[in-house]
């Protein structure tokens, strides 16, 4: 068959061509395929952990969080869903205070957990890249401007939800903001490692350099 | 060229065994994009796909002790795609058929410019969107996957004859359906 087998011919010889989708043919769409793939390793991760630490019996039950493109408004309820299992882990980390969001806290009970567990999650990453960040020349506020500008951003949309303005639309962009900070961040750890490395291998002659590249 | 792949290959899935996140983000850099491909050609929406596409890494990363290193780790990966394909296609079977034509139509305004050759690839993906689901499966996991009939035996659970009829059937009614385009394009 694979002889008279035009259509197989056609398509071995032009096999690219048929590689018609570009994951990045709408923007970012590459990365937050990467961001939630990170996100839910990170939770099956953590609650490996915690399930091998604690006898938390009711984390088995808790659903895994993922970003879904053919869903949009799945992206909120997903990260609620994840508290379930992430809040309490990052309890410890998420202890600063709350002023001024009590009336914020009754209106919006879920936000709040999600910003809860979002807040955590931003803050253990700014403090690996603080970790990191020593043995590079750039200086921290400017590896961590964008970060900031997006705080800020964040900080304006929460006013925003309470001057009632749209607030489907202003809960699925603070949602998107602490998303788009994890991003960053993430990209930013890439980066500080691969300098690392570089640093590391550059000082030790005995490393081959050819095992870290692509 | 190809033994440097696979020794690069082979370090990297080490280094993810090791739970390194950085190595995990390159093999997924490397193989996104081919296997997006994968994934749309067999559930046929785009942003379906890239669902899809997450579950199968997920899928990948967490369970890539079971991968031997004497395979190649595309080929082990690409197996782990079809098979999350295959899942959200039993899952979603009731959706399929709607979806068919949105996504016929946004190919369609993204033609002109393109070449022949990838004109036709396009031309006969939309024909092959149109095959009905079990011979559409086969045909596509022969001709843009690569898989003989023996191993498309043993993904959807047939016998090697079957896919070699069902692969028959597909090319048969794909010839008809752009016989029929063609006669609707220039009649």
């Amino acid at each position: 068959m694979p002889n008279t087998d035009k259509l197989k011919q056609f398509v071995q010889t032009n096999h690219q061509k048929f590689d018609l989708w570009q994951l990045d043919n709408l923007g970012k769409d590459s990365d937050k395929v990467w961001l939630s793939i990170q996100e839910r390793l990170h939770e099956a991760n953590a609650q490996n952990t915690t399930n091998k630490n604690q006898n938390e019996a009711t984390l088995n039950h808790s659903a895994p969080n993922k970003f879904r493109f053919s869903k949009v408004f799945f992206q909120v309820a997903a990260s609620l869903l994840l508290l379930a299992v992430a809040s309490f882990i990052f309890v410890n980390i998420n202890n600063e205070g709350t002023e001024g969001d009590g009336s914020m806290a009754q209106a919006y009970p879920e936000l709040m957990e999600a910003e809860s567990y979002y807040k955590g999650q931003v803050e253990a990453r700014i403090q690996q890249v603080k970790a990191i960040q020593g043995t590079t020349p750039l200086p921290e506020d400017v590896i961590l401007s964008d970060v900031k500008s997006l705080e800020v951003a964040y900080n304006d949309l929460k006013n925003d939800l309470q001057d009632n303005a749209n607030n489907e639309q202003v809960i699925s962009a603070m949602i998107q903001n602490y998303r788009t900070r994890l991003l960053i961040l993430e990209k930013v750890l890439l980066e500080l490692q691969k300098i690392e490395d570089s640093n590391n291998s550059s000082n030790n002659p005995h490393t081959n350099k050819n095992e870290t590249q692509i | 060229m190809e033994t440097s792949r696979y020794d690069l290959h082979h370090y990297l899935v080490e280094r993810c065994l090791a739970n390194d996140a950085k190595a995990q983000y390159q093999l997924y850099k490397l193989y996104a994009n081919a296997m997006y491909n994968v994934c749309v050609r067999i559930v046929k929406d785009e942003e379906e796909a890239k669902d899809v596409l997450q579950d199968a890494f997920v899928d990948a990363f967490t369970k890539l002790s079971s991968f031997r290193q004497d395979a190649s780790f595309g080929s082990w990966l690409k197996r782990v795609v079809v098979n999350r394909c295959l899942n959200h296609l039993n899952k979603n079977k009731m959706i399929l058929e709607e979806l068919l034509d949105n996504h016929s139509d946004s190919i369609a305004q993204e033609e002109e410019d393109l070449s022949f050759v990838q004109e036709e690839a396009q031309r006969i993906m939309r024909a092959v969107n149109q095959l009905p689901e079990g011979c559409r499966l086969v045909l596509n996991l022969y001709l843009f996957e690569g898989y003989d009939h023996q191993e498309i035996g043993d993904i959807l659970n047939v016998t090697e004859s079957t896919s070699k009829a069902q692969y028959s059937k597909a090319r048969k009614k794909l010839r008809e359906i752009l016989k029929t385009r063609e006669y609707a394009q220039h009649g």
